[in-house]
């Protein structure tokens, strides 16, 4: 039996399908949602689920929870969660977060396969079998660490990890079971850590994906801390004690600004009152347009990604068939709200959205074991790959929301004469400059044959499997030299990375273009001086005195002019230095002909 | 678990091999003509994006049709429908679907395709110098520098009107090309006439977002 397993932030769940209908396995509290929730007990004893989140408030500093959030991530990268949860942290590198509890201390992974390995049990108690392979699924977003992380908690757990599926992917699937879904559907997945909109061609049971796009930051736990901080202003009004000062009362805040939350979902006002945070009970009337300013600003987030996402689909809102909705966060009406909005449809939620991407993932293992034979899913890679090239621009190579798997290549060449080496230098992201993006891996092509500059063919070709694994490969075509790198990341981009790159590249694309024109038009200038000098040596005999003169000085003009942070001043240099060289080059050209005819080299000329 | 299909040929692989499954002689395609085996993916004359989705090699295409037969050759191809089978199998699946997906992506791109046919007939652009300004352009060209330089916009969205009528101009200008390429006996003049206006059209697309950034700005 291959399981399907949604691993959340919040909750967890693990489901299969039993003759083609989806089955969902309960925790001990009859709900299938297990809370992703850890507790480490003295005397080595563990409590996972529903249990361990009942007794949160008693066991603060014992426990871990939203572990997901610092799957495959470094320390730079959480800064500002480390800030707001009540854990102790160590990091012996900038790589690998672990979570101090007493004496211990836990990785994500770690706590990860703790969650995996309760809902592994908990499907092996109740059908008497034994679960070794699962469908395991993750934020489209993710990364390649961040994915890599998720199928080390499998292995940890004791599970094959078959293959790793993007939630809103999975949640399509789920619908595609009983034949809901057909045309072009939006799903919108917000859940309590990640934000992913992915839209999918449904046709003839084969899901493409056409595009997808998010935001790896932000969930319902930023929804409950905007609220929690909120309500802590309130206090601080009424006591003059700031409750978010202190971490254990800004977690127990959390937790209740998370309640408040759900509440204002069903009810239009409610009175909310506690006696944690101060001797006499507080009380105060919360209406659901007050909890929604706060919210706003995080609800207006997941806009403009959705937007990109039907423009990279090249759909107008009106092609959309239907809107879907995943995740516990979109049962906020304003979130709802949002999606209608940008759809303009009533956005459909006949599945539960805490369920539907745990079936999703146990219709993909029925699907890999070969039990459903009519379906298919077609996914993509979320982020372009490119490599370096002269000057720190972005040579792209595969575009985002390409297919998987698939391949591609470019051609290359160098830029200095006599190169007999090249490095060949990864590169994940949409901007245009390399410094703005993730840096995948590096590797040197060498025993290039020395060549002057702009003759070797350097082929380099992207090879992404159907788990999404890139594969590098460099091949100077001339002399068929080889060099290959798989790109197998200990770390690759951080969540954050990913979605500020695409947010500063819809920001940046005029400063970017700027920047790469300059760039170029730079390497122009130093590639024309250096031909234009070589030409010199040969060719100063064959011009008359005053053109010789005009040329070094147009020379001169255009290596000063290389400090010039204008593009368009070093491009009028340029031509006017081309435009002098011509009769030069031309009379140099006519002079290698007729040397080649008669057999003498260049240099033999007196 | 082999799918059930009926064997795709490649139109160019006119060769015999031996099937690696049940050794027999069989042509050159995407599965064997007697165990329905899938093979491997010829290395030393790859498939084109044309032979490899069954369609007729025309610039102008059926995007429906195109589309159809991606999503068929998919469902016989994707290595998901190999999870389970002994190797090589799995390995000669993600091939053909690596390859199919690109053959996909150009082909469905009206710029991919036309490329594709232009390097066909013309050859790789690699050697090609930067395009010079097109000469119809050439006046637009500069006197849009010359305001932007002023920085007078005024007159500027005159010019953004005009470039955009151009360019929609230019779109329904590679219709009637196309059905000259698809229906030439001689294809290098049409494909030459292609390459000239897909440059053409490249410069009108770069001076219009280059304008609208200035303006925006």
């Amino acid at each position: 039996m291959i399981v399907g397993i949604d691993l959340g932030t919040t909750n967890s769940l693990i489901a299969t399908l039993e003759r083609g209908h989806p089955k969902l396995f309960l925790g001990e509290n009859g709900s299938a949602l297990i809370p992703s929730v850890v507790q480490f007990l003295d005397g080595d004893q563990v409590r996972v689920g529903s249990e361990a989140k009942s007794s949160l408030n008693t066991h603060l500093s014992k426990t871990i929870y939203s572990a997901k959030r610092f799957m495959g991530r470094g320390l730079s990268d959480v800064q500002e969660w480390l800030k707001l949860l009540p854990f102790d942290f160590s990091a012996s590198t900038q790589q690998m977060i672990r979570f101090k509890v007493g004496e211990k201390s836990y990785t994500p992974m770690e706590v990860g396969a703790l969650v995996l390995k309760e809902l592994k049990s908990l499907a092996e108690r109740q059908t008497g079998q034994r679960v070794e392979k699962a469908v395991i699924t993750v934020p489209a977003y993710f990364n390649d660490a961040q994915r890599q992380a998720t199928k080390f908690a499998g292995e940890l757990a004791g599970l094959e990890v078959v293959r790793i599926v993007n939630e809103p992917t999975a949640a399509c699937l789920a619908y595609g079971l009983d034949k809901k879904a057909f045309g072009n559907i939006a799903v919108f997945d917000l859940g309590g850590g990640t934000f992913d909109i992915s839209i999918l061609r449904v046709s003839e049971g084969v899901f493409e994906v056409l595009a997808t796009n998010g935001n790896t930051a932000l969930g319902g736990d930023d929804f409950d801390h905007a609220i929690a901080e909120n309500l802590s202003q309130l206090i601080l009004k009424t006591t003059g004690s700031n409750p978010s000062q202190n971490r254990e009362q800004l977690a127990l805040l959390v937790i209740e600004a998370e309640k408040l939350k759900r509440d204002l979902s069903e009810k239009t006002s409610i009175v909310w009152s506690s006696n944690l945070y101060s001797d006499a009970p507080l009380e105060y009337t919360i209406t659901r347009e007050q909890l929604e300013n706060w919210i706003r600003p995080i609800v207006e987030k997941a806009k403009e990604p959705c937007l990109q996402c039907l423009r990279d689909a090249g759909l107008k809102p009106s092609q959309i068939t239907d809107a879907i909705l995943v995740g516990g966060s979109t049962r906020v009406p304003l979130v709802r709200k949002l999606v209608q909005d940008i759809f303009q449809r009533e956005p459909i939620c006949t599945l539960n959205p805490d369920e539907v991407v745990a079936i999703g993932a146990a219709v993909q293992a029925n699907i890999l074991s070969g039990q459903i034979s009519g379906m298919l899913l077609l996914d993509v890679i979320p982020l372009t790959l490119g490599i370096e090239t002269m000057g720190g621009v972005v040579g792209k190579i595969i575009h985002r929301n390409s297919t998987i798997p698939i391949s591609a290549s470019e051609t290359f060449t160098t830029y200095v004469d006599g190169q007999t080496s090249v490095d060949i230098h990864i590169l994940q992201g949409e901007r245009e400059l390399v410094k703005d993006n993730r840096s995948l891996s590096r590797f040197q092509l060498k025993g290039l044959p020395p060549l002057p500059a702009g003759i070797p063919k350097i082929e380099v070709e992207f090879i992404i499997d159907a788990n999404g694994i890139l594969n590098v490969k460099a091949t100077e075509l001339r002399t068929a030299t080889t060099a290959s790198v798989c790109v197998n990341p200990s770390y690759g981009l951080t969540d954050s990375e990913v979605e500020k790159m695409l947010f500063d590249s819809f920001e940046n694309a005029e400063k970017d273009f700027e920047d790469r024109f300059l760039i170029e038009s730079k390497v122009e200038a130093e590639s024309l001086i250096r031909a234009t000098q070589k030409s010199l040596l040969k060719g100063k005999s064959l011009i008359d005195s005053t053109d010789l003169k005009k040329i070094e000085q147009a020379l001169l003009d255009l290596q000063a002019s290389l400090n010039e942070t204008d593009r368009k001043v070093i491009q009028s240099k340029i031509e006017t230095l081309s435009e002098l060289t011509k009769p030069m080059a031309e009379l140099l050209l006519n002079q290698a002909v007729q040397e080649a005819l008669q057999g003498q080299k260049i240099g033999e000329t007196p | 678990m082999l799918p059930k299909v009926a064997v795709v040929v490649l139109h160019s692989q006119s060769k015999k091999i031996n099937c690696w499954k049940c050794l027999q002689e069989t042509l050159a395609g995407v599965f064997c003509e007697h165990c329905q085996a899938i093979l491997d993916i010829p290395a030393d004359s790859p498939p084109s994006p044309f032979e490899i989705l069954d369609l007729k090699e025309t610039l102008l295409i059926n995007e429906e049709e195109l589309r159809a037969k991606f999503y068929t050759l998919s469902k016989k191809l994707h290595p998901d429908r190999f999870a389970t089978s002994p190797p090589p199998a799995p390995q000669y699946a993600l091939r053909w679907t690596t390859a199919l997906n690109r053959a996909y992506k150009t082909l469905k791109s009206k710029e991919e395709r036309t490329q594709w046919f232009i390097e066909k007939h013309l050859g790789t652009s690699s050697g090609e110098k930067k395009s010079a300004i097109p000469t119809d352009l050439a006046e637009t060209y500069f006197e849009i520098q010359d305001l932007l330089s002023e920085g007078n916009l005024e007159p500027l969205l005159v010019f953004k009107t005009e470039l955009e009528s151009q360019l929609s101009k230019s779109q329904s200008q590679w219709a009637e090309l196309a059905i000259r390429f698809d229906a030439a006996q001689e294809k290098l003049p049409a494909a030459q006439a292609l390459r000239a206006h897909e440059n053409r059209e490249k410069y009108l697309r770069s001076m219009l977002s280059d304008l609208e950034r200035r303006v925006n700005s």
